[in-house]
């Protein structure tokens, strides 16, 4: 009796159309696809249609994986890369990230912190920042997924989105800034409740 | 070197720490030795945010549909994903395991519309949704014998999808813990009360399918 199918076997036997490999690969990697794609976006439906595309995709070019690259890189560029042509048909670009930047933002230093005790030190939780996260204008959510969350680096953000290395390096930057802002808000919003 | 200059290569920084001026402008600036810690922690939290949603069952009958349209699968028995009725004459740690998760994970009816944007805030009243949360814990916690028991009759069924339910089943619980956590410590933090059921919902689906598949 096989205890458990490995990752490998299951690629080679799906190579070979088995259904069971399918479903195996399927439930290893649908969490990892579908977060992902639901941070990108922001909305169920949409992370669910192109979930179900990025592993249609990756079942019809499964029998050119060679193994050059890690299974799991390789099905996460591919789901990237459905999410990025998806919002590129949404008209989503990089000049609407600049567009919903506030201009006080750029031009001075933060010395703004009036209130005591300003630090986010031991107040951000995964569902604070998660949801803070899902607060983010689209652009700026992209590149702190793509980062951030997911550990893409600048020079492979930079491909894949089509601009500058120094823009990814700007936009993570600003979507830092405006989480750090949303996680303040939030709190101060908290501590009026009680 | 001043504020404004500091914050221009704050990025830089951020990601790969500073050089001796930088150094020494953060420790007579407390603003922007803030600014940083702040941005850094962020950054470190996002690096620790697992995947932790699960697309719904409908999203693999999809596939498995138009991949058997397009012959690139062979042809399998179909898949059910919502409930099955059984008898009491089946095994009795099924029935145990299915009456658990009928009556614990379906006490969640009012999160069965899965066309609803799961990170939509929902409108709940505090008390209804503490109890809940509290009985969905409990019954949670008696739940790990009939974890072990659906394990091992997949596995005696379909050896090949053994540990794909184990690893479902234990980041599932890994999710509820972190999120049971994030309850404790915000009781009064409705969204975090949501967190807490969309991660029951998640496992009561791993169940159905698991029980679904130990039937066939």
């Amino acid at each position: 009796m096989v205890p458990g199918l490995s990752e490998a076997e299951a690629i080679a036997r799906a190579q070979r159309g088995d259904a069971d490999s399918f479903e195996v690969l399927y439930g290893l990697h649908k969490r990892r696809v579908y977060s992902l794609c639901l941070r990108m976006t922001g909305n169920s439906a949409e992370a669910e249609d192109l979930t179900q595309e990025a592993f249609l995709q990756l079942y019809r070019k499964i029998a050119t994986f060679r193994g050059e690259s890690a299974f799991s890189t390789w099905l996460h560029r591919m789901a990237v890369n459905v999410v990025l042509m998806h919002l590129r048909k949404k008209s989503l670009n990089q000049v609407s990230l600049d567009e919903t930047l506030e201009p006080q933002q750029e031009d001075s230093p933060r010395r703004d912190f009036g209130a005591e005790d300003t630090s986010l030190a031991g107040s951000v939780d995964r569902v604070h920042l998660e949801r803070a996260i899902g607060s983010l204008p689209p652009g700026y959510r992209m590149i702190f997924v793509l980062h951030d969350v997911e550990g893409f680096e600048h020079n492979e953000i930079a491909e894949m989105m089509g601009c500058s290395i120094g823009n990814s390096k700007s936009q993570l930057h600003k979507a830092r800034m405006k989480l750090r802002d949303l996680l303040k808000s939030s709190r101060a919003e908290k501590a009026l409740k009680r | 070197m001043t504020c404004a200059e500091f914050q221009k290569v704050l990025p830089d920084v951020v990601d790969r720490g500073g050089d001796a001026a930088q150094d020494a402008h953060l420790r007579s600036c407390p603003a922007c030795s803030e600014l940083l810690a702040d941005l850094r922690l962020i950054a470190q939290q996002a690096r620790q945010l697992l995947p932790t949603h699960d697309p719904h069952p409908r999203v693999w009958e999809n596939i498995r549909a138009t991949l058997e349209e397009e012959g690139l699968i062979r042809s399998a028995p179909v898949r059910m994903h919502h409930l099955i009725p059984f008898s009491h004459a089946a095994v009795p740690w099924l029935a145990t395991a299915a009456a658990i998760a009928l009556l614990v994970f379906g006490a969640v009816l009012f999160r069965r519309d899965f066309s609803e944007d799961r990170l939509a805030v929902a409108r709940v009243s505090s008390s209804p949704a503490s109890s809940r949360t509290q009985e969905l814990t409990a019954s949670n916690q008696q739940g790990g014998n009939e974890e072990e028991q659906l394990i091992r009759q997949i596995a005696a069924e379909h050896p090949t999808l053994r540990d794909t339910y184990e690893n479902s089943l234990k980041q599932v619980d890994a999710y509820i813990s972190d999120a049971q956590r994030t309850v404790e410590q915000n009781p009064y933090d409705e969204e975090a009360r949501q967190s807490l059921i969309r991660a029951y919902d998640q496992k009561a689906m791993i169940y159905q399918m698991g029980l679904s598949r130990s039937m066939e």
